[in-house]
């Protein structure tokens, strides 16, 4: 793990979950696998902190545990999984865009808390939106249940790996930690559970007077402590699926930028036809045959089959690459190549990220270099038209920040200097690699900068929370207006401005994080397509 | 002497400066003697974040999430904010992760009163195991160690142990040494 990557790790582990886990989290990602007793040792923390703070990391799939053949058990931290707690506002927009509100409350739920069972997801969902809704109406659990099991259909949601049913001998010892079974054909199988009841608000009592109602809330306590059902199965966050189709809806809009609106939806068609049948790590879909597409054209767009021949045509010459014939067969045979999208895309960013920072003439040089590969200083001046002095100029520049590299191909076998061809070529991957790198930093930086703004302005920040919470005891109680008046006039009017340019860097801040992840999630989503599977 | 070079002083190369691009007596670029400075000067201002609703959205999901997660059982403060009050959040995250099953099964992550209800059969053998691999593993360490100090002239009382060395509680032995 490259130090930047620690680095953010602490932060948001620290932010999310306190100094304690973020401690222990943070050791643990740097030392690798270790037993209990060397983590207690290696912090100096108390062994009771340690226990709880692992407890918590793994409830929350941060860390996994390992029973060694000696007979004790490692833990190990996932890096890339405490870097996905950025992405989870993202997660949480996708459900809601897909599912609703219901689907948004569910998967915000589920990554809160880690791991949930359904029973208590349900209940917790329905009493959420029921504190939204006019006063008098209630979320139906059966509602809250349909979302929740198509959410397990399109394996956004999955189930956690089980304990395994006791096979040996009941006397013989437990081992000191349980080897979790994974049954594929069960991962997205949920639970026959007959979930009746409405949603709870907080202060239903108040609504009705009479008795009827605090006896049944009394039944429904005494219900909870019975165990659910469907005890022993929970439930996390898929977010390999969610991955993927950030990937689907990024190809797609690159295709509507690059082209038009049909063709982006015919290639929306495509993938979405794709996604159970092509596994998320797959070079290309499986081959799609032009009439199955055909068929398979959301209803809305009537355009005739010889218009779609044409369009298929043109995405599989595109030299983009992005759509490829795969065969004549059934009207033509078409795949969607992941892995060239994915690079395209990744290329794309880094030409936008070498315009901004060296200008549009180093950004002409670096797409000139990406088309022909390998050239010489002489002939890089003459392709991009730019004279000698700014091309050399540029170059070294793009070189002392590695975003070139020279390649040495030697005419003699003692590599003299002066006999010697130095070829400037672009690297695409060792260059993906550092932009992430320096992705990473970046976001660590903001949250930085957040934290001191934040702790700058605290005892600011605290009167005026202070100020609000009177205000509104206040105006419970019936005040007059000249009172509030005199107690908002204890926030001046410069400390009024303070707040509000302090309110104004927060969200910046927080907005360019979500952007930066934006990036992360494309660089790194290309770098894994690159790395070879066994 | 043979020649070194155009005169003395001048910088010659060893190879054919036109080839990389310079001409002739033109002035060469500043050495770089130390690293890049760490705020370094941009000369083009970035570009303005997207907006948008989605963005927009997104950023309240953020910090509602933020102060959310601040609220939860699962959030562990720091020693000298709040002491009483990061004993009751640890019970309340001890209780609840202990109700996703898993971790109810990870023995050495029960609490230390569960402990002492396992019963002593499973106690005593498991001593048993430990002080036998104990004895191994000290015999072996043991010969190395004086195989060492043998071979070389080091006087070990000049490294000194850290001073957490040893000073570890020896408390919890439910595991091997090695």
């Amino acid at each position: 793990m490259t130090q930047a990557e620690i680095k953010l790790c602490s932060l948001l582990l620290q932010e999310h979950f306190g100094e304690i886990v973020d401690k222990i989290g943070t050791h643990l990602i740097q030392a690798g696998s270790q037993p209990l007793r060397m983590i207690t040792h290696d912090t100096g923390m108390s062994p009771d902190q340690v226990k709880k703070a692992l407890c918590v990391l793994i409830q929350h799939n941060l860390v996994t545990y390992q029973l060694q053949k000696r007979g004790f058990v490692e833990y190990e931290a996932q890096c890339d999984r405490v870097l996905r707690i950025l992405r989870y506002p993202r997660y949480i927009y996708t459900a809601k865009t897909l599912y609703s509100d219901t689907g948004e409350l569910i998967v915000e739920e589920l990554l809160l808390n880690g791991k949930m069972a359904m029973s208590a997801v349900v209940q917790k969902v329905a009493d959420r939106l029921t504190e939204t809704m006019e006063d008098g109406k209630t979320m139906d659990y059966s509602e809250v249940s349909n979302t929740f099991v198509r959410l397990a259909d399109t394996h956004f949601i999955q189930r956690c790996p089980l304990v395994p049913e006791a096979s040996g001998p009941s006397d013989a010892p437990p081992p000191p930690a349980p080897t979790l079974v994974v049954n594929e054909m069960e991962m997205y199988m949920v639970p026959k559970l007959n979930l009746v009841g409405k949603g709870k608000r907080r202060h239903s009592c108040d609504d009705d007077g009479n008795d009827e109602p605090k006896t049944k809330k009394q039944k429904q306590d005494t219900d909870s402590k019975e165990p659910q059902p469907d005890d022993g199965i929970y439930w996390h966050v898929n977010i390999d699926r969610f991955h993927q189709h950030f990937r689907d809806q990024a190809i797609v809009s690159a295709v509507a930028n690059r082209m038009d609106q049909t063709s982006s939806e015919i290639v929306r068609t495509m993938l979405r036809m794709s996604e159970v049948t092509t596994s998320s790590s797959a070079p290309s879909t499986q081959p799609l045959s032009s009439n199955e597409i055909f068929r398979s054209l959301p209803t809305g767009y009537n355009i005739s089959k010889q218009v779609l021949d044409q369009y298929l045509t043109l995405l599989a010459d595109d030299p983009l690459e992005f759509v490829g014939k795969h065969g004549e067969s059934g009207g033509g045979m078409f795949v969607i190549n992941l892995y060239k999208a994915l690079t395209s895309l990744a290329t794309a960013t880094l030409e936008s990220v070498v315009q901004e920072r060296f200008g549009s003439r180093c950004a002409r040089i670096f797409r000139l270099l990406l088309q022909k590969k390998h050239l010489e200083q002489k002939q890089v001046e003459d392709f991009a038209m730019i004279p000698a002095k700014e091309a050399k100029d540029m170059l070294y520049k793009m070189l002392s920040e590695n975003i070139v590299s020279l390649q040495e191909i030697p005419k003699t076998p003692d590599h003299a200097p002066s006999r010697t061809f130095y070829l400037y070529t672009v690297k695409t991957l060792a260059f993906a690699r550092m932009l992430l790198h320096r992705c990473y930093k970046s976001v660590a930086n903001l949250i930085e900068r957040r934290q001191y703004e934040t702790k700058e302005n605290k005892r600011l920040l605290e009167k005026s929370q202070r100020v609000e919470a009177i205000l509104a005891s206040m105006q419970a109680t019936g005040a007059e207006e000249a009172q509030l008046q005199e107690i908002e006039e204890m926030i001046t009017a410069p400390e009024r401005q303070q707040l509000e340019s302090l309110k104004r860097n927060v969200n910046k801040i927080d907005a360019s994080e979500n952007q930066v992840d934006e990036t992360i999630f494309i660089l790194e989503s290309y770098i894994d397509s690159t790395v070879k599977r066994i | 002497m043979a020649g070194s070079g155009k005169g003395r002083g001048r910088a010659a190369f060893t190879f054919n400066i036109e080839a990389i691009g310079f001409s002739k007596g033109e002035s060469l670029p500043e050495v770089v003697d130390k690293p890049s400075p760490v705020y370094p000067i941009t000369d083009f201002k970035p570009v303005p974040l997207k907006m948008g609703e989605a963005q927009d959205y997104m950023l309240a999901l953020k910090q509602e999430l933020r102060g959310t997660m601040k609220k939860m059982p699962y959030f562990m403060p720091k020693k000298d904010e709040a002491y009483n009050q990061i004993e009751l959040q640890m019970e309340v995250a001890w209780s609840v992760c202990h109700s996703a099953n898993v971790t109810n099964l990870l023995q050495e992550l029960e609490k230390k009163g569960d402990e002492e209800e396992k019963s002593d059969e499973e106690k005593e053998k498991k001593k048993e195991e430990e002080e036998e691999e104990e004895e191994e593993a000290a015999d072996p360490e043991a010969d190395d160690e004086e195989e060492h100090e043998e071979e070389n002239d080091y006087i070990a009382s000049y490294f000194e142990d850290g001073d957490d060395f040893g000073a570890g509680s020896d408390d919890n032995m439910d595991e091997a040494t090695y």
